[in-house]
């Protein structure tokens, strides 16, 4: 079995590096049963779950693959009007297989997939001077792959894993423009690369009782891009003769490395409560715009002033989440039938007062989620079991007015509502 | 517990990797795993593994239980172009094929299998090269093995006899808009809208069993392209530039159909297989480029109608040696013929080069049965080679303004036959051989 088992997770390894990063399950939560409780279940997710909740999960015997759909409709204002932020929806994929070892011992391995529905990734820069909330545009529009591997000895899970990306780069593109005999021409080449980028994933979970403690690290993923664009032209008697390169750097859509602490406790009758605190370093987040550089070799001179990049300066931060989950007639994986849930968070906004050229929007969200399941059983030899989710955010209104009347947008207010839906259909082979 | 559970995973690992799925270039030019490249890629009626997803959905139903396989792989290049090599960007890779069956009950018990075959570089998902439009070049093998392969399966066995299976291939092609324009501040910012779009096409395929020593396959392979493109807006000092760079059919491979048919004497299979490739919808390797200057707008003039539609042959043999009673040794060789996929035309500024093939190949592989709690292991290498017939095309050099499109000129426009700097004038050479090998480990779970 041992061997078996490494068989399998040495190939969904594999399959991992296929894929681009987060992440739109960071905020809203990967599948129904975690969305239904706000993300609060660090400490209490199911085995498909292991990926984006606690890696520790994937240790559980058995097999599970799980489908869903995601939706969520953005309405993020600025000064009062909505400022078009791109609605989220996507497919999200899980699966896990596990086996006993020993009588203490399991292992096992997870994988977890979003895939956004038009595209595999988006890579969004604005004007740095432009409003822009950044942590809902770039970020929430990318496949994301996670894969896991855990062993649980007796009480005690622990794993480790990758969240697999993609970075955008390459020599870039060329254009030549020309002039023969023939009269003029114009060529081009192009080398884009889509290289691999990893985040690592760790997590810990202990059983005590009713009780389960747990606590997971994922490292911080965006799509870092390199884009060259060098222009020649070479025409009979052209003032704009000579070499123009525009160089575009930067990394789009961060998620920071996160640090989540949880706990679950089973109250009784089928009744468990969940509660999980989540640490983000967005200190260490890049600017969210790109730098660019640019070099003029033309028949004219140019005065060009430099790009800019500002620092963003962000902050750490601290969210709380707490949730509930009521299955009857049992709690247990195999016995339950029917299943609500629901959860609150409060996740601070990470993004300082705007003072200078930015104007970086984000406020303080309050995140409710309520959720269902119902166990249909056995069919076909499936042990079948549907998930739905409901969320609404609420982005307090947030007004500022920097320090000097001449910068760009100088008293700004932001505010915003999100509407979340999921549902899931789990297999399991027990 | 071990056999219901490992199946199981390896469906899902397969299930999970499908939305991710991609191209097959990589397999028509090197050949899928040490069995693929040995026997010159004639396995539509007999490949029931993962490989199955590429060469013939409809033929991994009849399979059984599951199959995991991982194959690194290198192509190497000793093909030239006026006396010189032209190599390959990315030359290795690891193919990975996965199969299984679900493991349901009732009437749909060993009744549906799921395949995955895949194709992994080391470094990234793709790497696309578009050359500049007077670089010698063999199109036929130019970025072809450069781009993650996913091609997830799924294959229903109808009757004992008849299987179909399809599969879905995917890839993500990059474009969009970027801008670079002074902002607020008076500096320069940039505005980019990149997307990595998702591109899809369909293998699907039949295989039909006459008896049980003779089957026929068929299998149609969609034509697959991504685009790759971006146009950059800019203003420097005043003055506007807008040029965009790319193509929409970027890593290109052509329609295919495929007819096989194979059979069994004793501990000896043959196949012949028939493959219509329809290279003539091929838009061609190059970047196309438009641009906007003050007072200019230009755009490249590509060659069009360049490519023809080609039929290949291809046969292959194998023979089943028993080592003991729990050991054998398949010993295998392929053979096979392929048309240029050029029309012949006498070209302009570009040089594309291709000519007829000749493929071959041979390789072997050791299986262990019932070893390591397993059904079977095997370890296999293969060995393949495409030798490109030399081609030779005479160029003509432009006479008289206005230059007709297949001609080149010099820099001269009042004597453009004189001083013609292009690398494919005055004749364009080419031929060599392409090689590549295989190495692999296939577990029967």
């Amino acid at each position: 079995m041992k061997s078996h088992a490494g068989v399998a997770g040495f190939f969904a390894m594999i399959f991992a590096v296929s894929g681009a990063r987060a992440d739109a399950a960071a905020v809203f939560g990967q599948g129904a049963r975690s969305a239904g409780v706000a993300r609060a279940d660090t400490a209490g997710g199911g085995a498909a779950d292991a990926p984006r909740v606690n890696a520790a999960l994937a240790a559980e015997p058995g097999t599970r693959v799980r489908i869903g759909y995601a939706y969520a409709a953005l309405g993020l204002d600025f000064n009062g009007r909505d400022l078009g932020v791109a609605h989220v929806s996507g497919v999200d994929l899980a699966l896990q297989g596990g086996g006993r070892v020993s009588r203490d011992v399991t292992i096992g391995a997870a994988l977890a997939v979003h895939l956004p529905d038009p595209y595999l990734a988006a890579i969004a820069f604005r004007p740095a001077t432009e409003p822009q909330f950044v942590l809902y545009e770039a970020p929430l529009r990318r496949t994301t792959i996670d894969f896991v591997a855990a062993a649980r000895v007796g009480p005690v899970a622990i794993d480790g894993g990758v969240a697999a990306g993609l970075g955008v780069g390459g020599a870039g593109t060329a254009f030549t423009l020309g002039q023969d005999g023939g009269g003029t021409f114009a060529d081009a080449g192009l080398d884009v690369a889509l290289p691999y980028r990893f985040a690592p994933l760790f997590g810990l979970r202990v059983a005590l009782g009713r009780a389960v403690l747990a606590a997971s690290v994922r490292g911080s993923t965006a799509i870092d891009l390199r884009l060259d664009n060098a222009v020649a032209i070479r025409l009979n008697d052209n003032p704009l003769n000579g070499t123009t390169e525009v160089r575009v750097r930067g990394s789009a859509g961060h998620d920071p490395t996160t640090i989540d602490i949880g706990a679950r406790v089973a109250v009784g009758g089928g009744l468990s409560l969940l509660g999980a605190i989540e640490y983000a370093v967005y200190s260490a987040a890049p600017p969210p715009s790109a730098d660019v550089g640019i070099d003029v070799h033309l028949g004219t001179t140019p005065g060009l002033r430099p790009a800019f990049v500002f620092a963003p300066g962000f902050h750490d931060t601290v969210s709380p989440r707490v949730g509930a989950e009521l299955r009857r007639p049992s709690p247990d994986d195999a016995a339950w039938r029917w299943a609500v849930r629901a959860g609150y968070a409060r996740v601070p906004s990470p993004v300082p007062d705007q003072l200078g050229f930015t104007t970086f929007l984000d406020s303080t969200r309050h995140e409710v989620a309520v959720g269902g399941g119902y166990h249909l059983g056995r069919v076909a030899g499936v042990d079948l079991a549907v998930e739905i989710a409901a969320q609404l955010h609420v982005l307090t209104a947030r007004a500022e007015e920097k320090p000097s009347a001449s910068l760009p947008y100088a008293r700004f207010e932001s505010s915003g509502t999100i509407v979340h839906g999921a549902a899931t259909l789990e297999a399991a082979w027990r | 517990m071990r056999a219901r559970w490992v199946p199981i995973a390896a469906a899902l690992a397969v299930f999970a990797a499908a939305p991710r799925a991609a191209q097959a270039s990589a397999f028509e030019v090197l050949g899928f795993g040490p069995t693929g490249v040995a026997e010159v890629n004639a396995r539509a009626a007999r490949a029931d593994d993962g490989t199955a997803a590429f060469y013939n959905p409809g033929s991994l139903a009849f399979g059984r239980g599951a199959q995991l396989a991982i194959a690194p792989t290198l192509g190497i290049s000793a093909l030239a172009a006026q006396g010189k090599t032209i190599g390959l960007d990315d030359p290795f890779g690891i193919a990975v094929a996965i199969a299984v069956t679900v493991p349901l009950e009732g009437p749909l018990k060993d009744r549906i299998r799921l395949g995955f075959g895949g194709y992994l570089l080391p470094g990234g998902l793709l790497h696309l090269v578009a050359r500049p439009g007077a670089a010698p070049l063999f199109p036929y093998y130019d970025n072809r093995t450069q781009r993650l392969t996913v091609v997830p399966a799924l294959a229903v066995k109808i009757t004992d006899r008849l299987g179909i299976g399809v599969g879905v291939n995917v890839l993500g092609g990059v474009s969009g808009p970027a801008s670079v324009q002074p902002g607020a501040s008076g500096a320069t910012e940039s505005r980019l809208d990149l997307e990595a779009t998702t591109r899809a096409s369909v293998h699907a395929g039949v295989r039909f069993d006459l008896a049980k020593q003779a089957r026929v396959a068929f299998a149609f392979r969609q034509r697959f392209a991504v685009p790759a493109k971006v146009t950059t807006t800019a203003e420097i000092a005043g003055i506007p530039l807008a040029v965009s760079v790319g193509t929409e059919s970027a890593l290109f491979d052509p329609a295919a159909l495929v007819l096989g048919s194979s059979f069994e004497l004793g501990a000896a299979a043959f196949e012949i297989d028939a493959t219509w490739s329809m290279w003539s919808a091929y838009e061609g390797p190059f970047a196309g480029v438009r641009a906007s200057l003050p007072g200019l707008d230009i755009a490249s003039n590509l060659p069009a109608g360049f490519a023809r539609d080609v039929v290949s042959v291809r046969a292959a043999g194998s023979y089943r040696v028993a080592i003991g009673a729990s050991a054998e040794v398949v010993l295998r060789a392929g053979a096979g013929a392929e048309p240029s996929m050029l029309k012949g035309a006498t070209q302009g500024r570009t040089n594309l080069v291709d000519g007829d093939k000749i493929l071959g190949g041979v390789g072997a592989s050791l299986a262990l049965h019932d070893v390591l709690s397993v059904r079977a292991i095997r370890v296999g290498a293969g060995l393949g080679t495409q030798v490109v017939l030399a081609t030779s095309q005479a160029k003509s050099a432009c006479a008289a303004l206005p230059c007709p499109a297949d001609t080149v000129a010099g820099p001269d426009a009042t004597n453009p036959s004189v001083g013609i700097a292009n690398p494919g004038f005055p004749r364009l050479e080419g031929g060599g051989a392409f090689w590549a090998g295989s190495l692999g480990l296939e577990v029967d779970l």
